[in-house]
């Protein structure tokens, strides 16, 4: 028999929601029994090919889209397969929204394996919750209690940037959080990306300078807490980081499955296209990006430096079989100078005036 | 093809741009089987492609052509293209010279148009005689007796001799042709007379020089013989001759009343002037052609490569495009912004235009040109006289007795309902009225004299917006007249960017500073640190506006499929960065140096 591979990351999409929230851009379906049927059977095969060809995963992640809107039968058919692929101590993560939450979801979640939850709860204030179209009322103390009788390890989504927030929304929005005494979140500035409805409807990003004001206050506000900031817009306590997302934060690989998901295998990077109806055809149409020796280190770049801790110099250097610090000297030497990098115990990082813009420094590394 | 000189017909068409000339150029070639179809590219007579891309007639061409007639001879026509916008008017006037008769071309559904009331004006100087043809009547919105009208009033040639056409479709073209050869006059002029030879355009060929296209207005001209440029007062040895059909034929000698072009070995493309007259040593003409005009650039600016290390590849790109570009001058110059490169020389904006898009194309070169500006006559108080292409080099104030610029006779022509708007459009650009005529019962022309300098800055395009494209213009050099005009300064971080000094009409300058460095604020992005932009006359600040600091620059949400596509932003960012220039600490981007062109635009 084949040896079989070793990739310690799976990703699978599932592309459907209830509603279409008005900032996403993610692939996504309106929910419909009959699409949901061909689009599992589809992604039975893709769980099987991947169980023959491939060793066990350190890390499962579905996401979506609203993987938790399928109900308990339908999750059981890739649960069951995905239980068989997960090695004992994998990170196993679904993303819920809050509404789907039952008991009895919860209860087949921890049948399978699932150890770990992701809660897009984007904001508590009720306006902005009716603005993204949400229109639940949520006790999330009684909620949340009732998520840790099964799953322990949880994360909330936040968003900020709305509209017409203001500085007091923010620090409500957290107080709130930190109230659920919950160990990561992920807190996003909104983006108006080009294939979202509020794009559609002219709707304003935050302008750069309050973004940052916010931005700050996040970080000050959750640091008092005890959360560390390890990744630009991660926040955990008691070490809780999400192993599956520090694997791509690390430029590790990873494969992934379902309409437009994207994976990274030996020398490429990949994307399934996001054609429905080809794929529920059972084509798989696959659009890969041959990484050369420049294009790893720029992703290593693009990866690392979002974490607070950045990366090993010496790690750097073994992967490229090269000297950062020479190869790089001028730049890192202008961007020491600006306060915007440090280099710390071996680690190459950004400071905190430099995360904030690291999409200008990363173009230094281009 | 036999020499007979009775037989020969040599023509322009005449068109506003966009009423189809080569279209209908194509059609006659195809017609008189000229080439075949098959081979034929659309539009055979716009042969860069730049041209082809724009729709517009650059460069001069001219084609020769037999064409059987219905009355049973076989005639040399010779067609005679012309480039078709203002910048060029005097390459028009040559290529008309060149001809007996020309065919106007009046779109059906547009009626005239300034532009070829300009160019037939220059035909009837030029004593053409002229074949109406109304273009585009298979179209549903084409008023052909609207046509005629206005050419028995406009042109005052009976409208009902027109030709009704459509170039597209290829309807009564042949009509074109027979009156080509009924009422056309073949070329007068004898072949034992003394050389006169018209020229009416150059191009630059690697292995021959020079290749010169020539009418014979008198006399004729073999190869071997010792030739004359009467201007220069050089003299060649023909090495060959020949006409183009398109293909080239080479001849041993051409006639009177004959289109085509002449080989010489000559090197350098500046010692043909379009207009010269060619005779031959030995047996020279007493005078040369009249017409013939010294043509001088009139719009210049400053060409700097971005990356400072491509001077070189910039310069030979210059080179180049010179060898077929008479009119295109170049002189190195040095800006402390922008480091090494070239004051260029441009016969209008359309000029400059297709030189920048030439570069960056056919060069591969990324490319910083500062604001066009005319020549400044500076008169000193020492009486000596400096002539300014470059504001940055103004001289001291205090040096100077007074300034004179250039000023245009502009002829809109506009419906009646836009008179308004432009009008003031014409005062606003310190235009001075001169006159008001009826075209028709619709639309009139308005006369103004208008600073060169405004017309350059973005004039066009706000006639254009002001009149629902329905006005145009046609404009020509008048004269030059004294003018309250001061330098004004930018700054950036306090320092003077020397390639953004303009030279402002000192009355409107608060107001312009103002839009200026607002509009500098727009185009520069946020930069590492704040950045004052001031704008200054005489080393008094009279705006200031800051640019910010860059506060947050980081995608919130990256994974997954995410990374790619990061990555591709980031990419294409670079890719931007790549045409920004640094000037000190500040990065610039290419419209910075462009932003003066547009600071009116806030009016809007």
């Amino acid at each position: 028999m084949k040896r079989k591979k070793k990739i310690n990351s799976l990703y699978i999409h599932i592309p459907f929601c209830s509603n279409i929230c008005p900032y996403c851009d993610f692939v996504k379906l309106i929910k419909n029994d009959l699409f949901i049927d061909q689009y599992l059977k589809e992604l039975k095969k893709d769980l099987h090919n991947i169980k023959n060809g491939y060793k066990k995963f350190k890390s499962i992640y579905i996401g979506g889209g609203t993987p938790s809107i399928l109900n308990c039968k339908d999750l059981e058919i890739i649960l069951r397969i995905l239980f068989k692929l997960k090695k004992i101590n994998c990170e196993f993560t679904i993303e819920c929204n809050p509404e789907d939450i039952n008991i009895e979801k919860l209860k087949l979640l921890k049948k399978y394996g699932i150890n770990r939850i992701s809660i897009g709860i984007q904001s508590f204030n009720e306006k902005i919750l009716r603005e993204i179209k949400r229109d639940y009322q949520i006790d999330y103390f009684k909620l949340i209690k009732l998520v840790k009788k099964y799953i322990k390890n949880i994360n909330v989504d936040l968003i900020y940037g709305f509209n017409g927030q203001t500085l007091n929304d923010l620090e409500n929005d957290l107080k709130k959080f930190t109230k659920l005494n919950i160990n990561h979140l992920s807190i996003y500035s909104l983006i108006v990306d080009k294939n979202s409805i509020f794009f559609n409807q002219g709707y304003k990003e935050q302008n750069e300078d309050d973004s940052r004001i916010f931005y700050d206050y996040i970080v000050d506000f959750l640091r008092k807490n005890g959360f560390k900031r390890y990744e630009v817009s991660n926040f955990a306590k008691k070490k809780k980081y999400s192993r599956h997302n520090l694997n791509y934060w690390k430029n590790g690989q990873y494969l992934a499955i379902g309409i437009g998901a994207s994976g990274y295998v030996d020398n490429f990077r990949y994307r399934i296209a996001p054609s429905f109806n080809e794929y529920i055809k059972g084509k798989r149409i696959i659009e890969k990006e041959i990484l050369t020796k420049d294009l790893m280190k720029e992703y290593f770049f693009i990866t690392n430096l979002r974490l607070e801790d950045g990366f090993k110099i010496k790690e750097f250097n073994k992967i490229f079989k090269t000297n950062f610090l020479i190869d790089y000297k001028d730049i890192v030497s202008e961007l020491l100078k600006e306060d915007l990098v440090m280099i710390k115990s071996g680690y190459f990082s950004c400071t905190d005036k430099g995360i904030a813009v690291l999409d200008r420094i990363l173009l230094k590394f281009m | 093809m036999e020499y007979k000189k009775e037989l020969i017909r040599n023509f322009s068409i005449i068109a506003h741009i966009d009423h189809g000339k080569s279209t209908l150029a194509d059609r006659i070639l195809e017609l008189t089987e000229t080439i075949e179809k098959r081979e034929m590219k659309d539009q055979i007579l716009d042969s860069m492609d730049l041209e082809r891309e724009r729709g517009i007639t650059i460069k001069l061409n001219a084609v020769t052509i037999r064409y059987n007639s219905l009355n049973g001879n076989s005639y040399i026509f010779n067609l005679i293209d012309t480039p078709g916008h203002v910048d060029f008017t005097y390459e028009v006037s040559r290529s008309l010279a060149a001809c007996e008769g020309a065919v106007l071309v009046i779109d059906a559904t547009q009626g005239i148009e300034a532009q070829t009331l300009a160019n037939l004006y220059l035909a009837v100087d030029n004593d053409l005689t002229i074949i109406p043809v109304i273009n585009k009547i298979d179209l549903p919105s084409a008023r052909i007796d609207f046509c005629r009208e206005e050419i028995s009033e406009r042109i005052g040639i009976d409208g009902d001799s027109a030709i009704p056409v459509s170039a597209k479709t290829g309807e009564n073209i042949r009509e074109i042709l027979e009156r080509i050869v009924s009422d056309v006059p073949a070329p007068s002029g004898d072949n034992n007379n003394p050389l006169k030879a018209l020229i009416f355009d150059s191009f630059y060929d690697s292995y021959r020089g020079v290749v010169v296209l020539i009418r014979i207005k008198d006399g004729c001209v073999h190869v071997g013989d010792e030739i004359k440029l009467m201007r220069t007062g050089v003299s060649f040895k023909v090495t060959e001759l020949g006409i183009r059909t398109p293909k080239e034929v080479s001849k041993k000698a051409l006639y009177c009343g004959e289109v085509g072009y002449l080989c010489a070995q000559i090197k350098d493309i500046k010692d043909v002037d379009v207009g010269d007259t060619i005779t031959i040593v030995n047996n020279e003409a007493k005078e040369a052609l009249p017409g013939y005009r010294k043509i001088n650039p009139m719009v210049y600016c400053g060409i700097y490569p971005t990356d400072s290390r491509k001077y070189e590849e910039l310069k030979e790109a210059l080179e180049k495009l010179c060898l077929s570009d008479s009119s295109l001058r170049f002189e190195p110059e040095t800006s402390q912004a922008l480091g090494f490169g070239f004051r260029c020389g441009f016969l209008g904006l359309l000029h400059m235009d297709v030189i920048q898009e030439r570069l960056e194309r056919e060069y591969g070169l990324d490319l910083i040109l500062t604001a066009p500006s005319v020549i400044y006559k500076i008169f000193m108080t020492d009486g000596s006289l400096i002539e300014l292409d470059n504001p940055s080099k103004m001289p001291d104030l205090t040096l100077i007795n007074h300034i004179e610029e250039p000023y245009v006779t502009a002829s809109i022509m506009t419906p009646e309902e836009y008179i308004g708007p432009i009008m003031q459009l014409c005062q606003d650009k310190r235009g001075i009225y001169i006159d008001q005529q009826y075209f028709d019962q619709t639309r009139r022309v308005i006369v103004y004299e208008i600073p060169l300098n405004e017309i350059i800055y973005n004039f066009f395009d706000k006639l254009k917006s002001y009149t629902k494209g329905y006005a145009s213009l046609d404009y020509e050099i008048s004269e030059y007249k004294q003018s309250n005009l001061a330098k004004m300064d930018i700054l950036l971080n306090g320092d003077v960017i020397d390639a953004l000094s303009s030279i402002v009409y000192k009355p409107d300058a608060y107001k312009k500073g103002l839009k200026l460095v607002s509009k500098l604020k727009e185009v520069i992005p946020r930069q590492q640190f704040e950045v004052p932009v001031q704008a200054a006359i005489n080393g008094k600040v009279i705006a200031r506006c800051d640019i910010k600091a860059v506060r947050k620059d980081v995608l919130a949400k990256c994974y997954g499929g995410d990374i790619s596509r990061k990555r591709k932003l980031l990419e294409k960012q670079k890719e931007g960065k790549k045409r920004m220039k640094m000037v000190g600490s500040v990065e610039l981007p290419q419209e910075a140096f462009m932003s003066i062109l547009s600071v009116d635009d806030d009016n809007d």
